[in-house]
């Protein structure tokens, strides 16, 4: 369709639409006609269509040649077209102008943007690096189709290469009727970095710290998989990780080598494993389920942050109905190698200690709220604790800019008295972010209100407390002894972060700058504050090396520091 | 290596040998074979003369003798595939060609922004996407191992056919939700096919030679007559959801899910409750309405149809239009001639005795259809001194072009009016409700209602279909007071993701309503954001799309990304909210309000992300967008008058 006579019919109509309605008075049964829908539901049920105007004195084609199957393709001149025009912005227009609150709050937040800019300045003399700043109008020029990287392979694959393009063999059918492909593949990633680390309140750390995770996937169709996770170079002792390499402090090397089955699960849906059940899709059947040794994460790692746990999951998606325009629901139950958040030092793991839970996740239109419940009980009865969290996420759009917001509300209640491992306590915790104009960067602000003496219901060894979403210097480096710069327990604490990440060389070269404290609240007076700052760039299409390093100061404690470079291969 | 590897190599070695003796013969006789050559890159739109010249200089350098032979391989390889065109099949199914040229399906590969977006992704995981996206798009281009960043221009003819015949008529097991990783079964045009009732009319036809002529078959390869599948077997899950639901619930291996199609019809009433399934509604004689099947023939053998049965539309019309050469797209039979494709020529006079396709893709788009080539008021005014590429120098070439290009525009005329037909009957537009009403403040709704009983609108790629409100309010006196659903200079409504509006030289239309649903990613620390491709690179330098270690039906998606839905739900509703202040009022009298429901195929701010990687065919960025543009559908349209006193 040519542009300019798609418009020409757009145009024509319309503007005699328009003119007939604004003169308005002696014209009430056209507007009367008009009001009742243009194009009304029934009133014109088939649209009519332009001829392309290149053709238009060839194709007078008469309609019942456009009778097919019944359906009546009308095509003709005279027509309304039922293209829309390309109405633009129209600067004249009022605008609705911002209440005072979103001035003053936009204003506030635009005030925290106000380093961005120099900051990315700086660091693009220093980097020699383009800052990503994306431009408003689109490339008139074309550059034809670019080079891309090539897949890399994996370790290992076995029968059908992991998204290779290539002859896909035939399927063997299972007894239940379902089709496989059994493919093994091997993937992973390693990591190896020199960690120093003080921060006045843990042991200090210099050391050579590796880690590999191993992953071994039986794929056996879309939707089935088994998965084996070891880390051969960490071992998982109670409550802690040993991992090999080198310590620098006591001249002594670091055995974490182990054969520790670190997950071992298998995954799949119901329906599709027994497609003879349902064979014409009527019945709904398709429930996820997974089994085995696996890592679990819930209320983005607030209330559930585990490396391993023996589960069963049975989940249920893509139900919607009355608003709900998708909902996730999880059963989980959990008998072994359950961790426990403690209050008083590093995770360790539950004696005896079962959970089950439910976890859900629903999109409505303004936000996606996750509603979740877990209960951990031991046949002792000395830590049982139940967790409940509620969050809400959404983008809430100001006149200035968007800004990402995800609020989180935590409780947790020990049912049978409370103890290091069930604290009674709630977490109030927010994450607000947004990109500043003419940028892909990211500004956020996190903030945390830890009432009493909320617990997770299950953390790893290498969770540490709650508060690790808060900012990198409330989070460990998870490899080595490089604990968090701020302690991340949530315990009667206030506090927050505020950080730029700012990109560089099409987004594989970043800088995130981050300050952060937390003060607590029950009467200690050990507020502790930090700053840090990470550098990270992808070195090739498997390497990456990444740089921290902060300062911190605790009001019961020297003044910490810390910096440690690690290389991340993926393959 | 796969059979087809053997399969490829020995034509290969075969084609050098037959390359090399004919250049041996070459030499001895010093004259080039009666037919034309190859209409090879280089040599398109050459005279015989220029052949033989260029032939002289070829066999005279080795590099050059091998190149040929590798273009002889090609054609070979190409000729003798094991996944035949649907050009073939057309020969007996022109209806279902016919339909089936014009259908979504069709374009899937020939789509520039399809290409360029999953070249995109493959960029940001840094290759590790793989053919993900594009094994759906062409699953016999990656059957046949094609590079996945290369251009239409290039591929395998049975590639650029997207999701063609064999895609579905040569998969003989339920694969299940695999996201399009389904095994074909090879074989030339003789091979079983397999289909949704068997082998009954075929029967009858093989052993009716006297009623529908002599025909070739895999038992019978050396008798002279029409090329056929001898079998065609029934395959149950063709009419079931399922089947379509192997590709149209994508979920990538680590978790995230693309698109539920599939999943969203599983739970719905038309599902569970009617008992329709997809077929129904987007095979049936109505677009969008399961209101039946219409009847006609499978097949037509030579001139003879075999007898009217429940006839399936392959049309399958969905929201993408094409913004591509009208040369190119639809598949047209007579159109695109293959490199490797030569008329035959009577030597003696000189003419053409068989001809292939009219002129190749690369030469189709230098065919000036907006100037108007072929038309006779333009030939008219053609001087002899003007300049026109080749072969469209050649006057009746401009002509038979045009005569293409028309039926390419008729054709497309239908496919509209079905999308505009699928589309208006999956989404509802209820009336203005107004809430308030006075001289400084009008306030109203407009709500929007799923049409459907089978999926949430829009389904599928949701997250980059742009269903939208456009509403404007005009004063008494005829000024414009309110605009909503109003596009930026690029083409994009005036959301988040507007460039526009991302860098602050637009206002943010704060009361926008778009069905488009948003991709999510986790963001190093501050939560998610939205963002137009759904690749966290927030989260590390080196986003990897590698299995996920963890269950993703656990939480239904990877750690670090998601799609937040906003698409309306089954017998669901959602409404625009309007206001107008005491700023924008301007008295009382009659306000009109104008409200019309808008789809589009992809936001602007989607060609805009994926344009550093390029477009096909030589697009720009803009060209694309404005195509995007052009294509937006009017689905429904409501002008209201308001009475302020």
């Amino acid at each position: 369709m040519n542009r300019r006579d798609t418009q020409k019919w757009n145009n024509g109509f319309r503007k005699l639409a328009l003119s007939v309605m604004l003169r308005g008075c002696g014209c009430c049964l056209v507007i009367s006609i008009l009001q009742s829908n243009i194009i009304a539901e029934d009133s014109l049920e088939l649209l009519p269509l332009p001829l392309p105007p290149e053709s238009a004195s060839e194709l007078i084609i008469p309609d019942e040649e456009f009778q097919l199957h019944d359906f009546h393709y009308y095509s003709g001149p005279g027509s309304i077209s039922p293209f829309a025009p390309p109405v633009q912005y129209d600067h004249s227009v009022v605008e609705e102008e911002p209440p005072l609150f979103s001035e003053l709050s936009e204003g506030f937040l635009h005030a925290l943007e106000s380093p961005a800019e120099p900051m990315a300045h700086l660091f693009e003399h220093l980097l020699c690096s383009e800052h990503v700043e994306p431009h408003t109008g689109l490339d008139r020029h074309a550059i034809g189709i670019q080079p891309v990287p090539d897949r890399p392979p994996l370790l290992l694959e076995l029968n059908e290469e992991f998204l290779a393009p290539g002859f896909l063999r035939q399927g063997i059918v299972t007894p239940t009727g379902a089709i496989w492909r059994p493919s093994l593949w091997v993937f992973g990633t390693f990591r190896t970095g020199i960690n120093h680390f003080e921060n006045g309140v843990s042991p200090d750390v210099t050391e050579w710290a590796n880690r590999l995770d191993l992953f071994t996937q039986l794929n056996l169709s879309g939707t089935e998989r088994v998965l084996l996770g070891l880390r051969p170079l960490d071992e998982q002792n109670n409550g802690t990780r040993q991992f090999s390499g080198y310590d620098f402090r006591n001249s002594s090397g670091l055995d974490g080598l182990n054969d520790q089955i670190q997950t071992l699960f298998f995954e799949g849906d119901f329906g599709e494993i027994f497609p003879y059940l349902d064979p014409y899709d009527r019945r709904a059947l398709d429930y996820g389920f997974s089994v085995g040794r696996q890592p679990m994460s819930f209320q983005q790692g607030l209330m559930i942050n585990e490396d391993r746990i023996d589960a069963l999951t049975i989940t249920r998606n893509t139900l919607n109905g009355n608003g709900i325009l998708n909902y996730r629901g999880t059963f989980v139950y959990a008998w072994n190698d359950i961790n426990r958040d403690n209050l008083t030092g590093p995770n360790v793991l539950g004696n005896d200690n079962q959970m089950i839970g439910y976890f859900t996740e629903t999109d409505i239109r303004s936000s996606t709220i996750n509603a979740d419940f877990a209960y951990v009980w031991s046949n002792s009865g000395a830590d049982d604790l139940a967790v409940m969290g509620l969050s809400a996420i959404q983008r809430i759009h100001g006149f200035e800019n968007t800004y990402n917001s995800s609020a989180h509300i935590l409780a947790s209640f020990p049912t049978n008295g409370e103890t290091n491992l069930a604290g009674q306590g709630e977490l109030l915790f927010h994450q607000l972010s947004w990109t500043p104009h003419h940028t892909n960067d990211l500004i956020f602000l996190n903030t945390f209100w830890g009432i009493d003496q909320f617990t997770s219901a299950s953390r790893g060894p290498l969770g540490g407390g709650p508060l690790g979403q808060t900012g990198l210097l409330f989070s460990a480096a998870g490899l080595g002894n490089y604990g968090a710069p701020l302690d991340n327990n949530a315990s009667n604490v206030i506090g927050g972060s505020l950080g730029y990440q700012l990109f560089f060389c099409d987004t594989r070269e970043q800088i995130i700058w981050e300050i952060g404290g937390r003060q607590d609240t029950d009467g200690t007076n050990d507020a502790a504050i930090a700053t840090g700052i990470r550098y990270q760039k992808a070195l090739d299409q498997h390497w990456f090396f990444i740089m921290d390093t902060f300062a911190s100061k605790r009001e019961s404690s020297d003044p910490g520091h810390g910096i440690r470079f690690e290389l991340q291969s993926k393959f | 290596m796969t059979a087809i590897s053997h399969y490829k190599t020995l034509i290969r070695v075969f084609a050098c040998w037959k390359a090399g003796l004919c250049t041996f013969v070459f030499l001895l006789t010093g004259s080039v074979p009666a037919v034309a050559q190859p209409g090879g890159e280089d040599s398109e739109g050459l005279s015989q003369q220029e052949y033989s010249a260029l032939a002289q200089y070829v066999v005279s350098d080795k590099d050059e003798v091998l190149k040929q032979a590798i273009d002889q391989a090609h054609a070979d390889c190409f000729k003798n595939d094991c996944f035949p065109s649907a050009k073939q099949c057309a020969v007996c199914h022109p209806q279902h060609y016919r339909e089936w040229s014009v259908s979504p399906h069709a374009y899937a590969q020939l789509s520039p922004v399809f290409n360029a977006m999953s070249n995109k992704l493959n960029k940001l995981n840094n290759g590790t996407l793989g053919d993900f996206c594009i094994r759906c798009h062409t699953p016999v281009g990656m059957a046949i191992n094609e590079p996945m960043n290369m251009s239409n221009l290039h591929r395998h003819p049975t590639s650029r056919e997207g999701v063609t015949c064999v895609d579905c008529h040569r998969i003989n097991q339920a694969w299940g939700k695999g996201s399009g990783r389904q095994a074909l079964v090879p074989g030339d045009i003789h091979q079983a096919v397999y289909g949704p009732i068997g082998s009954r009319e075929l029967n009858k036809v093989l052993s009716n030679p006297d009623h529908y002529g002599v025909l070739k078959t895999r038992e019978e390869p050396d008798v002279r007559g029409r090329d056929i599948h001898s079998k065609s077997y029934r395959f149950f899950q063709l009419t079931t959801p399922g089947f379509c639901g192997s590709c149209h619930d994508v979920f990538a291996p680590n978790g995230f899910r693309l698109e539920d199609a599939f999943s969203e019809f599983k739970h719905s009433p038309a599902a569970l409750v009617d008992g329709q399934n997809c077929q129904d509604c987007h095979m049936g004689k109505v677009p969008g309405e399961a209101k039946g099947y219409t009847y006609g023939p499978a097949a037509i053998v030579g001139n003879t149809a075999t007898p009217p049965r429940k006839h399936s539309n392959h049309m399958m019309i969905g929201p993408d239009y094409s913004i591509i050469h009208r040369g190119l797209f639809p598949h047209h039979l007579n159109a695109i001639k293959e490199k490797y494709e030569v008329d035959l020529i009577d030597k003696a006079t000189e003419s053409v005795v068989q001809e292939t396709g009219l002129a190749t893709m690369k030469q189709w788009l230098c065919f000036d259809d907006a100037a108007g080539w072929g038309k006779p008021e333009f030939e008219r005014t053609v001087s002899a001194n003007r300049h026109f590429p080749a072969p469209w120098d050649n006057p009746q070439k401009r002509i038979a072009a045009r005569k293409i290009l028309n039926d390419q525009y008729q054709l497309l005329a239908e496919a509209t009016s079905a999308r505009l037909h699928l589309l208006r009957v999956g989404y509802r537009l209820g009336d203005v409700e107004v809430l308030h009403c006075d001289d400084d403040h009008l306030e109203f709704k407009v709500p929007v209602m799923n049409g459907t009983t089978g999926h949430g609108v829009p389904t599928g790629f949701d997250a980059e279909r742009l269903v939208f409100l456009r509403v404007h309010v005009w004063d008494p006196k005829g000024r414009l007071v309110f605009q909503s659903g109003d596009l930026d200079p690029n083409g994009d409504v005036r959301d988040s993701h507007s460039l526009y509006v991302h860098n602050g030289e637009l206002p943010l239309d704060r009361s926008l309503l778009s069905l488009q649903s948003r991709f999510v990613t986790r963001n190093i620390r501050g939560g998610e954001r939205e963002q137009v491709l759904n690749v966290p690179y927030s989260l590390d330098p080196l986003p990897y799309t590698r299995p996920e270690t963890r269950p993703f039906t656990v939480l239904g998606r990877p750690q670090g990304a998601r799609k937040h839905k906003q698409n309306i739900e089954v017998y669901g509703i959602t409404r625009g909210h309007y206001e107008l202040g005491r700023h924008q009022m301007q008295g009382c009298g009659t306000y009109t309000v104008r409200v019309q429901l808008i789809a589009g195929m992809v936001p602007v701010n989607l060609v805009h992300e994926i344009s550093d990687v390029g477009f096909d065919y030589c697009m720009s960025a803009s060209e694309v967008a404005r195509g995007v543009v052009e294509g937006h559908l009017v689905l429904h349209e409501c002008i209201k008058q308001v009475q302020v006193k």
